[in-house]
């Protein structure tokens, strides 16, 4: 598998199709990013394609190509936030029915417990956040995530152990 | 089952909660295959004024990176319904979702040229109300108190951006099999091209004579069957009943940030202002902080000049044209160098409503270096940014789109040093009372270390960062930032 930092130097390299991987790699943290923010699937979907847009345009400003899962994750905030406040902003879209019955009820909304869950996690330090999001979202080996982040097995070990006892603890706070 | 594996249960479950659409990837390659590949751009003293601001700047591109994107160019079709919106005198338009296959009113929009637009529509189960009357901008939500904002949109501008009209910038394919006529009118069909492959969300349009847009609808094709799931339907020229742009807002506290960004920004009261490139950088306070730091409130925003010529709205969304990062006012004074160390502390975006456009932040200057005596003044010196359409024609021209400007001014400082919790409390007021869902302070701060010792930035509004909290990041920061560069 490779690196984080080796596909962005293929897609700058001119290897547009290395982009993809890396769209598989973070849409669901993306998605979750937007989602925390903009409170709304559809405005998050919308914001989440957006941030990979911009990230694709902006690739070439990015200092530390092993970096760019932090740095995706800062423009989507940073997005999703300027969508959320724009005043006359639309939303006439209710993707209910593209999505699975878990925890979100019939209007795409979390249920109180998921959403706490998602504002805990979205107040975790970028590098925890993306470590928690490719290990249990989308079920990547330590080993692989590893390989992604440019980091040791052990160093990702405690990242995941560090992210989760900072996650119990933020919901605790919230939860006592 | 331990605490941890339930935790880590809950994050799987999370997971599969938040799964994106399948057709998202595919959306986002589509968007990525018609843009020119990313080439290595950075810039040698912005890479310099990233590092000492821990990275700081790459969120102000956003904005106008963002812009570009959104300005494709337009379609012929696009153009046409554009110039239709200009005829039309009055629109009623009410939004649709599809739930558990039955249709559900969403919310409602308003217009009547020369008299304003509502907008009214439920979000987690609250009403949100817009009402701007070419005059103020009032936005209200269910359980909370008002805000009230100078109107900065044209009505052609509101309404576009109501009617998401945004849509049309994709190319859009005619579809004679779904013409029909909707409230009467005959319509021609329309259908976005992501619809062209199975199992991508897009839009369909009916269309009338006027190019009005009569219905939108958004969905899927599945199996070649049109699945909607949303949709907009738009009478012209109906009667509106005017109460619907009127708002009572007797007996509540409104909200007015326009009249606290005045108060702090200014420029007749600043003390110190000058135009470069098109711009007028200002410094509205400046104030002496213990450690021999020195606090100040600085802005930039175009001239009158530059904003008539750029700063017009196009899909009602203001385009950011200036960003600045202080100089460290670096010396070599007897063989010793001194400088400061910018640490930027919080920013008021130029928001998409703001037409003046102004980009302000707060800043504390951190002394590097050999300082013999105490200071008496502060020698500002900024590095400039013109960004969007100024930016452009200035490349355009070959002339230079940034430029650093040094000892522009002295600025005394005051004796008295101010304590640095003073003046983050005062720095958190302001910025709660700034902030508003359509203008807002992000606070940056320091948070937790890396394995290498490195801080990660982050940002926080105001509302959710404790005043006694964002002192203490401060602090951790300014102890980070003092250690000499790595």
């Amino acid at each position: 598998m490779q690196s984080d930092a080796q596909l962005v130097q293929a897609v700058l390299s001119g290897d547009r199709a290395a982009y993809g991987a890396l769209v598989q790699r973070y849409q669901r943290a993306v998605y979750a990013a937007a989602l925390a923010v903009l409170h709304d699937r559809d405005a998050a979907q919308d914001a989440a394609q957006d941030a990979f847009v911009i990230a694709f345009e902006k690739l070439g400003s990015l200092r530390d190509p092993g970096a760019f899962g932090g740095w995706l994750l800062m423009i989507t905030g940073r997005h999703a936030m300027r969508r959320s406040r724009s005043p006359l902003r639309w939303v006439p879209i209710d993707a209910a029915d593209e999505l699975p019955a878990d925890s979100s009820d019939a209007h795409g909304q979390l249920d109180e417990a998921a959403q706490q869950m998602l504002d805990a996690l979205g107040r975790l330090p970028d590098h925890e956040q993306r470590v928690l999001m490719l290990r249990y979202f989308d079920d990547h080996p330590v080993a692989a995530i590893a390989q992604m982040t440019g980091r040791a097995i052990g160093t990702v070990t405690k990242q995941i152990s560090r992210a989760l006892q900072r996650l119990r603890d933020r919901l605790k706070e919230k939860n006592p | 089952m331990t605490d941890n594996q339930k935790l880590e249960q809950e994050l799987v479950r999370l997971g599969k909660t938040l799964t994106p659409p399948p057709f998202m990837a595919d959306a986002v390659m589509r968007r990525v295959e018609a843009l020119p590949l990313p080439q290595p751009t950075f810039n040698t003293t912005r890479r310099w004024l990233m590092r000492t601001s821990i990275g700081l700047a790459a969120g102000l591109t956003i904005a106008t990176v963002l812009w570009l994107t959104l300005m494709g160019s337009s379609t012929p079709l696009y153009a046409q319904v554009d110039q239709a919106l200009k005829e039309v005198r009055t629109l009623h338009a009410v939004a649709y979702v599809r739930d558990n296959g039955q249709w559900a009113q969403k919310g409602e929009i308003w217009y009547e040229l020369g008299v304003g637009i509502a907008v009214a529509e439920k979000r987690a189960g609250r009403l949100h109300r817009t009402v701007d009357d070419g005059k103020t901008l009032v936005q209200q939500v269910e359980g909370e108190q008002p805000i009230s904002e100078p109107s900065k949109l044209d009505f052609h501008s509101m309404m576009t951006e109501a009617l998401n009209l945004g849509a049309f910038r994709d190319n859009v394919d005619r579809d004679p099999s779904g013409d029909r006529p909707i409230q009467g009118t005959p319509c021609k069909s329309f259908l976005s091209l992501e619809l062209r492959q199975q199992g991508r969300e897009g839009h369909r349009f009916w269309i009338d004579t006027n190019n009005w847009v009569r219905r939108m609808e958004r969905g899927v094709f599945r199996e070649g069957q049109w699945q909607p799931n949303s949709a907009l339907e738009v009478a012209y020229d109906v009667p509106i009943d005017r109460s619907h742009f009127k708002v009572d807002l007797s007996g509540q506290k409104v909200i007015e940030p326009q009249r606290a960004r005045d108060a702090l920004l200014s420029l007749d009261g600043a003390l110190f202002k000058t135009e470069k490139m098109g711009l007028i950088f200002a410094v509205h306070q400046v104030k002496r902080c213990e450690g021999n730091l020195i606090f100040t409130l600085c802005s930039i925003r175009p001239s009158v000049e530059t904003r008539k010529q750029y700063g017009r709205s196009r899909w009602g969304i203001y385009q950011q044209l200036c960003d600045y990062q202080l100089d460290g006012s670096w010396k070599r004074i007897n063989g010793e160098e001194r400088w400061y160390q910018p640490c930027h502390l919080a920013s008021l975006d130029p928001n998409e409503l703001s037409a003046e456009g102004i980009y302000a932040g707060w800043w504390l200057l951190i002394p590097k270096g050999v300082w013999r005596e105490k200071v008496q003044t502060w020698e500002v010196g900024v590095n400039v940014y013109c960004n969007g359409p100024l930016g452009e024609d200035l490349q355009k021209q070959g002339k230079p789109w940034h430029g650093t400007y040094r000892d522009l001014a002295s600025l005394p400082l005051p004796d008295a040093e101010t304590s640095l919790q003073n003046l983050v409390d005062n720095l958190h007021a302001d910025a709660k009372t700034l902030s508003t869902p359509i203008s807002m302070v992000h606070l940056y701060y320091a948070t937790e270390r890396s394995a290498n010792g490195e801080l990660f930035r982050r940002s926080a509004l105001p509302g959710k960062l404790s005043k006694e909290k964002f002192l203490d990041e401060v602090r951790r920061e300014i102890e980070y930032l003092k250690k000499p560069l790595q």
